[in-house]
């Protein structure tokens, strides 16, 4: 299992468009990804779950891997936590 | 402005910066049907103009270029997304729609959009969810076509659009065929 914590960093929050990456970083690994916020947890190939997550600015996100991949997913997911 | 102006207006018309509720439309609703969330054009989602509604990366759909400020809901369902500028409802038969008004309008932060459904709400398609302002998203240089994609495209054999790219489309009308 690999997991980091990821600080929202910009405006916008979790939206479209970082959703989008994350849910097709998710679904191209093998490995399990979820992500939570506070008490919700989420599929990470689910781009609506992410963003109904209503991350802000400032809000801490949970990633959990889980699976064959998972350094390789967990480096993706790094890459895209720019938002 | 006296203590007791806001007694006064308790009866008054609402503020005018928070529009009325548009009226209800009639919507072609169905298990495996999504709906024309706006009057306008209709286009294939490969022609979004952004790699990420393009590349299917949000699922399959299409898109609506508008001819009306108002958007309805496309589908009978929930909504479990509410941002200023686009709203994620998911559908009574499974259907997960994302509709989303505009092209980087997120970098409005909500200024030209009203939302008239909240989190959690139950909506009916055809019910009117929110009202753009399509000057505002103009001159503020966003490009103003409303996608509507299935983003648990992966859980159907096909989703795909009904009708010609380029043809005139009316709000409530079916646009997408969702195949189980």
């Amino acid at each position: 299992m690999a997991n980091f914590t990821y600080r929202v960093r910009g405006p916008k929050g979790l939206h479209a468009r970082p959703a989008a990456r994350i849910a097709a970083i998710a679904s191209k690994g093998s490995s399990r990804v979820e992500v939570a916020l506070r008490s919700s947890r989420v599929f990470g190939v689910d781009p609506l779950a992410l963003m109904a997550l209503d991350a802000k600015r400032g809000d801490d996100l949970f990633f959990t891997v889980i699976g064959d991949d998972e350094d390789a997913v967990i480096a993706r997911l790094h890459e895209a936590c720019d938002f | 402005m006296g203590l007791f102006d806001m007694f006064k207006k308790k009866a008054a018309a609402p503020e005018e910066s928070t529009p009325e509720m548009p009226a209800s439309i009639e919507a072609d609703a169905g298990a495996d049907v999504i709906c024309a969330p706006v009057t306008g054009r209709i286009i294939a989602m490969s022609e979004v103009p952004d790699p990420v509604f393009s590349g299917e990366v949000l699922g399959r759909g299409c898109a609506v270029w508008p001819g009306d400020d108002v958007v309805y809901a496309p589908v009978d369902g929930k909504i479990t997304v509410v941002m200023g500028h686009a709203m994620g409802i998911m559908s009574n038969s499974g259907v997960e729609v994302l509709v989303h008004c505009g092209v980087d309008t997120v970098n409005l932060q909500g200024k030209g959009f009203n939302a008239f459904a909240a989190q959690g709400d139950e909506v009916k398609a055809g019910q009117p969810i929110l009202k753009m302002d399509r000057a505002v998203i103009a001159d503020a240089g966003y490009k103003d076509c409303v996608v509507v994609a299935v983003s648990n495209t992966a859980d159907f054999s096909s989703v795909d659009m009904e009708g010609e790219s380029g043809a005139s489309v009316e709000a409530g009308l079916p646009v997408i065929k969702v195949t189980r």
